[in-house]
């Protein structure tokens, strides 16, 4: 009788890297690591300037020295920016975060473009709920 | 078991899409997540912005809460953020045939995503403080009745934690066959699949978190 090689499970298999594997190098990731956490400092020091919802920063109360500053472009800002350049502005830092944990991190850049269309249609769909919302408060 | 039944299901085949069938299916299941999270963060998107007087309570009740509360959840940001490169990282190493960083790196992930459980507990704990000290609701999860920006934080945030506590049981799958030295250099399908989930699990959290605490 000859002998088979029965396959030992779905995820035994070899991987075939010649979708993927190039991927980016281990510093690329790095550094997208540290513009993530940039971008979530300056999101949230925006946040703090332009709403005045929270303290001087990520909710440490300012130094006495930088209080009055503070104070003063908080005013400033909460008069002069409008909620909706507020928001624009937060979800713009938030959706180019999201983008580069897709494309680098989930590798979405180095695949074939069906999984890009698998995943953006679910996102045109949520884009037509935002506006729907946005709309129609 | 009949060997052309099991060649057909194969992992990482590709009948005919270019693409293995467990990528493609962890990515169809991804997107419908972004259905399913898409319709939480709608809801409090929609309550945000509701200029109705009673809603307005949305805001009245979050703006206590966001001040307090801002710090851990940056923290969270961080964490989540941190462990995304961790499991990249894991991956480059067994990529390159290192076993033992693949292991550090999947460990470092591990305790990112416990302690992100661990501060949101804390987060939950600090709302339902918040709004029995200032608006004098009952200790606990009462506040998730009375509250629209409590049901709808402890609905989001809730879902999200689910999430990331599946993530860490899955990882704790992967580092058991981690350490029975099932990866090679060219076989690490596992990782892969769990890094796809975890980097949704941070995505969905950095929309999150910009939505709950900075709009």
């Amino acid at each position: 009788m000859a002998t088979t090689t029965i396959s030992k499970g779905l995820a035994e298999q070899p991987v075939e890297h010649h979708d993927a594997h190039h991927g980016g190098s281990f510093r690329l990731y790095w550094v997208i690591a540290i513009i993530l956490l940039l971008a979530t400092v300056l999101e949230v020091g925006l946040a703090s300037v332009l709403k005045g919802e929270l303290e001087c920063v990520a909710g440490i109360p300012c130094p006495p020295a930088l209080a009055e500053t503070f104070e003063q472009s908080n005013a400033w800002a909460i008069a002069t920016i409008s909620d909706g350049v507020v928001a624009g502005s937060m979800m713009t830092i938030a959706i180019v975060k999201a983008a580069l944990v897709i494309l680098y991190y989930m590798h979405l850049r180095y695949e074939k473009k069906l999984l890009w269309v698998i995943f953006a249609i679910p996102f045109g769909l949520v884009s037509l709920l935002a506006i729907a919302m946005f709309l129609n408060p | 078991m009949d060997i052309t039944v099991a060649r057909k299901f194969r992992a990482n085949q590709e009948p005919g899409t270019g693409i293995s069938n467990d990528k493609l299916g962890m990515w169809i299941f991804l997107a419908s997540e972004v259905i399913f999270f898409a319709a939480l963060i709608s809801v409090v998107v929609a309550l945000s912005l509701n200029p109705n007087e009673e809603v307005n309570l949305f805001r009245e009740h979050r703006e206590p809460y966001a001040r307090k509360a801002i710090i851990l959840a940056t923290t969270n940001t961080f964490v989540l953020i941190l462990s995304s490169v961790f499991v990249v990282s894991a991956i480059d190493a067994i990529q390159k045939g290192n076993q033992r960083m693949m292991k550090v790196w999947l460990w470092l992930t591990l305790i990112g995503g416990a302690a992100f459980l661990y501060n949101q507990g804390q987060e939950w704990a600090e709302l339902s403080h918040i709004l029995h000290e200032e608006f004098g609701f009952a200790e606990g999860f009462a506040g998730g009745t009375e509250s629209l920006f409590a049901a709808a934080f402890y609905t989001a945030t809730g879902f999200h934690g689910l999430h990331v506590a599946i993530g860490v049981a899955l990882l704790l799958y992967v580092l058991v066959r981690a350490h029975r030295g099932d990866f090679t250099a060219r076989r690490y399908n596992a990782i892969e699949m769990f890094g796809l989930y975890w980097h949704f699990v941070d995505l969905v959290w950095i929309i999150l978190f910009t939505i709950l605490y900075l709009i």
